[in-house]
């Protein structure tokens, strides 16, 4: 029963960290807490349903669009909005809201609030020992892994990950050695929506599709990068494993009611003995 | 819905109107959402100054309208599951519905539980008071005619995977998991349900457990599912007359959307009250809304047929298209209920259960 619930936390918990890794990502860059996170990885996965069932595309050709799709509506809303409140992280922060309502309520204009589901097959778990494991769940870790490692790799070990880096240390140093703002800014953009895409593929393969789908994560994806050091990709992953495998863990003992308010209850105590969260250095809190 | 009370205001128009004048029916969209609900029902108590509120679905919706039709004064006529309702309709005389409690559905769960031959039972609840009050009522009825409970689980809803809270009732070994859910933690908790591979039969109300579940799941996952709800008064001249005219007016069939019967029952049964009482206030007209629906009285299966009988002196009991629309002293009714099961694909009714 333990390694079941922890083999359900994991599973969990690799969705909440594309989504918390996406949310920590704009902050550490911009020190923007981008509401509408969630409801760019809805549009996302209403993208890759709309492609793969209006255009019959296949999957791997649809969850591209999806991609795609999203980062250009994410650019849109950067140029027409975000470019312009850089200065000021309680304005956008405000304005982020404004566009997770202005995205959400357009795709319920356009889907309705019914739920709709990818055509994907279902398939039967295997048992290894006492263990169920269910196909896709593994092939959620899989591209869920695989994502993660792209975006570490970007960040480590490419000039443009280096400027992202630089700026989320030090915009001002980062100005004054000569990095340009605007292709960081864009960067940022694209990796994190990339995530939201991807994230809402995943949840809706694993659940259904609806205009909530991303502000349902939003909420446990915030924990989680708050849990870690909002800012630290490798907290907001940390953080969301934490999440994931104590919500499932705690199941067994306490009432699955207050399964939600786990995550709360270890954020709550996490910020009352180490403000900085798992990972996080005093700098990065202003 | 709104379709059905249309048709409802329609015909009693055509009968001359109630008490001579035509019937105004004014709408709001309460997006089965509370809040939008109390903006809606505020304008319509407050500017519009409605006699009655007819048609919230939800009983979140419901119970967040309540207070404010109550304070008002005027009737509130609903068709939600919430066995809290029933407290506020025996206190105030002013709250009816046209759906069954979920306390019945509880006492019919309990029923096709035991004619299936299900002797463990687990339960599967949506944290509500729809949800909870299913299982509840479930339970009560199932242990105490001899089955077991074997666990009885409460989730949240919003959440994307159900899978622990699944695993808890599916290790608690029972033959039956009863829900009270709605359809997109059910399509959710089925999916899972498959893939983890263990036998297991489910009962669930049919607002679950619908065409558009199977849509989601596919016709493998949903193979045998039980689905419970209350059926329209098949064979009444109401049913007849009420499913003709709305299949012309939507295009769609009324065993699609029962609630469409129950609303436009609640609608001719308001008018004739205020008929019966000749008085379009609230405070005088409700205690007919029992008088004019319940027996004694000549059984009439229209507004017209109603409007005739009051106007030569006659009691009249008015048998609707949902039901016989007999309101108790709490404002509910006890309609007939009806079983299906998930054969290849198709939802077909299975039998009849009067509770």
């Amino acid at each position: 029963m333990v390694l079941q619930a922890i083999a359900n936390g994991v599973v969990e918990g690799s969705v909440i960290a594309l989504v918390a890794l996406g949310l920590t990502v704009v902050f550490a860059v911009s020190r923007l807490l981008n509401v509408a996170h969630g409801d760019y990885l809805t549009f996302g996965a209403y993208a890759t349903f709309w492609a793969s069932q209006g255009l019959k595309l296949t999957v791997p050709l649809a969850a591209l669009v999806g991609v795609v799709t999203t980062i250009v509506l994410g650019l849109f809303f950067h140029q027409l909005v975000f470019r312009k409140l850089i200065r000021s992280s309680i304005a956008a922060l405000v304005a982020s809201i404004g566009i997770a309502l202005l995205v959400r309520h357009a795709i319920i204009f356009m889907a309705g609030t019914g739920q709709q589901t990818y055509d994907l097959p279902l398939y039967r778990a295997w048992r290894i020992g006492d263990l169920r494991i269910i196909p896709t769940d593994l092939a959620v870790v899989a591209i869920s892994l695989s994502a993660i490692t792209l975006v570490h790799l970007l960040l480590r070990y490419t000039s443009l990950g280096r400027e992202m880096r630089a700026v989320a240390d030090n915009p001002e140093l980062a100005r004054v050695s000569g990095i340009r703002a605007s292709r960081v800014y864009v960067t940022m953009w694209v990796v994190a929506l990339a995530l939201a895409a991807l994230a809402g593929m995943l949840l809706g393969a694993r659940t259904v599709i609806q205009p909530y789908l991303g502000w349902d994560v939003l909420i446990p994806a915030f924990a989680a990068a708050i849990l870690g050091g909002l800012g630290n990709p490798y907290g907001a992953i940390l953080g969301a494993l934490v999440i994931g495998i104590s919500q499932d863990l705690a199941v067994l003992w306490v009432s699955e009611t207050y399964k939600s308010a786990i995550a709360f209850v270890i954020l709550a105590l996490m910020l009352l003995y180490k403000p900085t969260g798992l990972l996080g250095r005093k700098e990065a809190v202003r | 819905m709104l379709a059905a009370i249309k048709l409802a205001v329609e015909e009693i128009n055509q009968a001359g109107g109630v008490l001579g004048k035509k019937v105004v029916v004014i709408s709001e969209d309460d997006q089965t959402d509370p809040e939008a609900a109390v903006r809606a029902a505020k304008k319509l108590i407050e500017v519009n100054r409605v006699s009655a509120i007819i048609g919230t679905w939800s009983s979140g919706v419901t119970m967040a309208v309540l207070p404010l039709t109550t304070k008002a004064g005027i009737i509130e006529m609903n068709t939600s599951g919430a066995p809290e309702i029933s407290k506020i309709g025996k206190e105030t005389g002013l709250v009816y519905r046209t759906q069954a409690s979920n306390t019945l559905f509880g006492v019919v769960f309990s029923k096709v539980a035991l004619k299936e031959g299900f002797k463990r039972a687990a339960t599967m609840a949506f944290n509500n008071p729809s949800g909870l009050g299913n299982t509840q009522e479930f339970a009560k009825n199932f242990v105490a005619a001899g089955g077991v409970i074997t666990a009885s689980v409460v989730y949240e809803g919003g959440r994307t995977t159900y899978r622990s809270e699944l695993e808890k009732a599916l290790s608690s070994k029972p033959e039956v998991i009863v829900m009270g859910s709605y359809l997109p933690d059910t399509t959710i908790i089925l999916k899972e349900w498959y893939q983890l591979n263990e036998p297991m039969h489910f009962i669930a109300p049919a607002w679950a457990v619908n065409d558009r579940l199977i849509k989601s799941v596919g016709a493998e996952v949903a193979e045998g599912v039980y689905a419970v709800d209350a059926v329209p008064n098949f064979g009444s001249k109401s049913y007849a007359r009420f499913a003709e005219a709305y299949q012309k007016a939507t295009g769609q069939k009324v065993t699609e959307n029962p609630y469409s019967a129950m609303v436009y029952d609640a609608t001719t049964v308001l008018a004739l009250a205020i008929e019966a009482a000749k008085s379009t206030d609230p405070a005088v007209f409700k205690k007919y809304i029992r008088d004019v629906s319940g027996p004694p009285g000549q059984r009439v299966y229209s507004f017209a047929e109603g409007v005739t009988a009051l106007k030569s002196g006659k009691a009249i009991n008015y048998e609707g298209a949902s039901s016989a629309i007999d309101f108790d002293e709490s404002g509910d009714v006890r309609p007939a209920f009806g079983v299906y099961k998930v054969e290849k694909g198709k939802i077909n009714l299975k039998y009849i259960i009067k509770p």
